[in-house]
């Protein structure tokens, strides 16, 4: 049969290019899931989705054809009051508010879908969207719908909910109100500085240019009062902050930059309020409220934070609310943190176990790479042990739960690596502490000197020599090149995805000298396998058939090779799902298999040629214990280490084989030289088994080191050894396996593929795709050091001019407040300047 | 002279009304997100209600 030619089309809804179209409303569809939300949208006339954004659906809507097939048990939780009722806002008999939490929310689109969601679900009052916490919340009626069936629909249109394990709880609400509640503070505290700052300098504008003529003389001593009374919110509001930072690090014995801030401050406040009292000027109340603004400012951008991450994380944000436990022939949803030992829990494809069990009923093939770095799943028999952490991937299954929650392996996993010691990172050894030491003692000095001088030549002038020095070279400069500069890198850091804990960890990343890489889900793609096909030659409509059958299955990797294929849509009938076998199908009367061995119908040693590549290598898992190393396989299912494999076969006759193997992420060799060239020690520790090790030793520059088979514990011995040789390690990983060193590390970076869901605690999170952009990233945070440097000096020249004039004792008010702003601006603009130069010259975004 | 000074509490007034808005507005969680509000101006059809106030409050209206 001729090859038909056909062109790829681009899906109306994602934007997928695809050759099996759904062709709808003259329009191109990728998937049934993506045509039917077209539907939906159209119905209601919400058509002004599309006229938003082309294609706005994107990546969200991957999978959507099969997300609902099997998930309509996934909410089932919700449904249980208790839970509900935690995760509530608001609720009453006639009215509940509910959020939401929807990592998929990326463009306008979804703002105008979800905000209209009373028009397409009956029962929803209204919705409002949080664009940047991505978080929805829903007003609707409990007794017309559900948060079930809300949450249902919302996956059914692409946005699926994320729930943990964390969510629950008042604590979690509490904490959500605190942060909340910090950050209004600092804009109010922002906003009355702003305001006192403006208004001052505008009232001092008489005093600046003398238009005294004694005609305003009158008008001064009135600007004055109200000066006077602007200058009280600004000291006694405002700059509460500077306060209590002086006043905690004075308590703790340790000279903090804003000590030197508040005495410039007081001084400045005093020597103004002295010079209001005695008639002999107008004070400096322009410079102080200058300064408390900028500050502020400084520090609002500095600390501006990425709220929809959290670093902080723990093993509950990983597991789900509840689980489902079988009792008496039904299953009802459970709390996790009730669970006993010897309940009886039903485990649904994909899901999470949530505690150590034993496997009572039905095929468990467990995927644990996210728990010890191996990427294959692991079957397992009846009666053995399943390890909390770990997915099922072959339909349901049903264990008995062995353990409760809290003493579970993850759990111990997680305490183990929470011990950690705090010595490493902080601010004692930092480079902007040593400078601000460094100038505070000299400050000290020029002022003793000035005071020295005066007292031989002309003792009246002492205090104002003295009290001039104090207020010109107020160490603002100082603090503000630090938060000005630091605000910007963050800023630009998380523009290219990678999202910093905070300015204060970048000192110990600047001073890396080792970098550990994991490998799987770090350095490999684990979301994107390659696939390749091995096997004869097949026709057009034998790729077509294979194709739709593959897209028809419940188990993941089929439907990536169903993707991966993109072929012609063909109807096709009599599909059967086997769980944890395959799938079976018929086109134009023809059967097509997909699944493991068995399944096809190849026994042993049929297809010699082919199973030299299948290599029946003992599994271990790392500190699972053995029962999981003892789990055997049962020959021939989709677990071969090197890739996993789905055999087809056609009326009966085996085919071939498509392999799926974990794919290095693009651009990695280069970036891992540039370390090296840097002068930096690269590791790879993984806890895979050694089958890549070639392929490794091929991407990594001479002189690397590469580990196989490290248990999460061994991971953290090696951070911990390496530190002990006096090295900065830097540790980039994934999964929980790497918990331990990532917190050992004195810069962790977990890498995630979907920045919403669970990553491990750590300094950084780095989205999966920016990797290659890792050594530029640090790159640009080395120059940021020469940035502060640089606008030290040249606040220090404005300090010089300013100082010129103070040591004199004549400062001019005038001069005071033209010198204060001016420094802060040119500095403000010299570090974003300088930043963006950085990133230019980094090739960064 | 005198007028300056009228001059200068009626300025003093005015921007005193920002302030207050302005602190208004941050209460009301209008900072909260600012990306939200900028797409919301791009739809036709008029939202239910104020979104920022449902946002905040905990009791419905």
């Amino acid at each position: 049969m001729a090859e038909v030619a056909v062109e790829s089309h681009i899906c109306y809804h994602c934007g997928t290019g695809t050759r099996r179209v759904v062709r709808y409303a003259d329009k191109d569809f990728c998937c049934d899931g993506c045509k039917s939300v077209y539907a939906l949208l159209e119905q209601n006339e919400l058509c002004q989705y599309y006229d938003l954004n082309s294609h706005p659906a994107g990546s969200q809507a991957v999978g959507l054809d099969g997300a609902l097939k099997e998930q309509s048990h996934k909410f089932a939780f919700l449904d249980n009051k208790e839970i509900a009722q935690q995760l509530y806002v608001f609720s009453s008999d006639s009215e509940c508010h509910i959020e939401f939490y929807l990592p998929q929310v990326h463009c306008s689109s979804c703002v105008y879908l979800l905000e209209n969601l009373h028009k397409l679900l009956p029962g929803v009052a209204m919705s409002a969207l949080n664009f940047s916490k991505k978080t929805l919340k829903v007003s609707f009626s409990p007794a017309e719908t559900s948060p079930r069936n809300i949450a249902q629909f919302l996956t059914g249109i692409g946005y699926e909910p994320y729930f943990s394990l964390s969510d629950l709880g008042d604590g979690n609400a509490q904490r959500g109100g605190l942060v909340k509640g910090a950050s209004q503070q600092r804009l109010y505290r922002l906003g009355v500085a702003g305001f006192c700052f403006g208004n001052i300098m505008l009232l001092s504008f008489p005093e600046y240019f003398e238009w005294g003529r004694g005609d305003l003389d009158g008008l001064k001593s009135y600007f004055l009062v109200l000066n006077l009374i602007l200058i009280v919110p600004v000291m006694l509001y405002s700059a509460q902050e500077f306060y209590s930072l002086a006043w905690g690090g004075l308590k703790k014995r340790y000279l903090t930059i804003d000590l030197p801030i508040v005495l410039a401050m007081l001084i400045t406040l005093g020597r103004s309020l002295y010079e209001v009292a005695n008639h002999l000027g107008p004070g400096y109340f322009d410079s102080l409220s200058g300064i408390v603004f900028f500050m502020l400012l400084g520090r609002f951008l500095q600390d501006k934070t990425h709220q929809k991450l959290s670093f902080d994380r723990d093993y509950t944000s990983y597991f789900p609310l509840s689980a489902s436990v079988w009792k008496a022939g039904k299953t009802n949803s459970v709390p996790l943190t009730e669970i006993q030992k010897g309940d009886e829990l039903v485990i649904h494809n994909q899901e999470l176990i949530p505690v150590d069990a034993r496997l009572a009923h039905g095929i468990a093939h467990i995927d644990y790479s996210f728990v010890t770095g191996e990427s294959n799943p692991v079957s397992v028999q009846a009666g053995e042990w399943l390890y909390a952490g770990g997915r099922q991937l072959a339909g349901s299954i049903r264990v008995i739960a062995e353990k409760s929650m809290s003493q579970g392996y993850l759990v111990s996993l997680w305490n183990k690596s929470k011990q950690r010691s705090e010595t490493s990172s902080g601010i004692e050894n930092n480079y902007v502490h040593k400078a601000s030491q460094w100038f505070t003692v000299a400050l000290f000095t020029i002022a003793i000197g000035a005071a020295a001088y005066w007292w031989v030549v002309d003792a009246s002038r002492v205090w104002k020599a003295v009290t001039s020095v104090l207020i010109v070279a107020c160490p603002c400069a100082l603090l503000l090149s630090v938060t000005f500069t630091h605000g910007h890198l963050l800023s630009v850091l998380a523009k290219n995805g990678l999202y910093v804990r905070g300015a204060s960890v970048l000192e110990s990343w600047r001073r890396v000298t080792v970098a550990i890489f994991d490998k799987t889900g770090t350095l490999t793609h684990s979301g994107r396998p390659k696939i390749s096909f091995q096997g004869g030659e097949l026709s057009s409509s034998v790729w077509d058939a294979l194709g739709a059958l593959a897209l028809e299955s419940s188990h993941p990797y089929a439907r990536k090779v169903g993707h991966w294929l993109d072929r012609m849509r063909v109807p096709i009938s009599d599909v059967v799902n086997v769980v944890g076998q395959g799938v079976e199908g018929a086109v134009d009367g023809v059967k097509y298999r997909l699944g493991n061995k068995r399944f096809v119908g190849l026994s042993a040693g049929m297809w010699v040629g082919m199973d030299g590549l299948v290599n029946h290598s003992g599994f271990a898992v790392g500190g699972l214990g053995e029962s999981v190393s003892a789990a055997t396989r049962n020959g021939g299912d989709l677990d071969v280490s090197g890739g996993s494999e789905i055999w087809c076969s056609v009326d009966g006759v085996v085919v071939g084989k498509f392999v799926l193997f974990s794919a290095y992420r693009d651009g990695l060799r280069g970036m891992l030289r540039r370390w090296r060239d840097d002068g930096k020690v690269v590791h790879v520790v993984s806890g895979d088994t050694a089958s890549e090790k070639r392929v490794l030793q091929e991407l990594l520059p001479i002189g690397s080191v590469l580990k196989f088979e490290q248990k999460p514990h061994q991971k953290q011995e090696i951070v911990k050894s390496l530190q002990g040789m006096g090295e900065v390690v830097m540790m980039v990983g994934d999964g929980l396996n790497d918990a331990g060193a990532l917190m050992e590390a004195d810069f962790g970076i977990a890498v995630s593929e979907d920045m919403g869901y669970f990553s491990p605690g750590c300094d950084a999170i780095l989205m999966g795709d920016s990797l290659p952009k890792l050594h530029a990233l640090w790159r640009l945070v080395q120059r940021g050091k020469r940035v502060i440097w640089w606008s030290f000096f040249v606040s220090i020249l404005y300090n010089l001019v300013g100082l010129s004039f103070a040591v004199r004792g004549d400062l001019n008010p005038m001069i005071a407040a033209i010198l204060m702003p001016a420094s802060s601006i040119s500095i403000v603009l010299f570090t974003w300047l300088a930043t963006l130069y950085g990133s230019w010259r980094e090739g960064l975004r | 002279m005198s007028v300056v000074i009228l001059l200068m509490i009626c300025s003093i007034c005015v921007a005193g009304g920002f302030l207050v808005a302005y602190l208004w507005s941050v209460k009301k969680g209008q900072f909260d997100d600012l990306e939200a509000s900028g797409f919301r101006i791009l739809h036709d059809t008029k939202p239910v209600a104020d979104k920022g106030d449902f946002q905040n409050s905990k009791i419905p209206k």
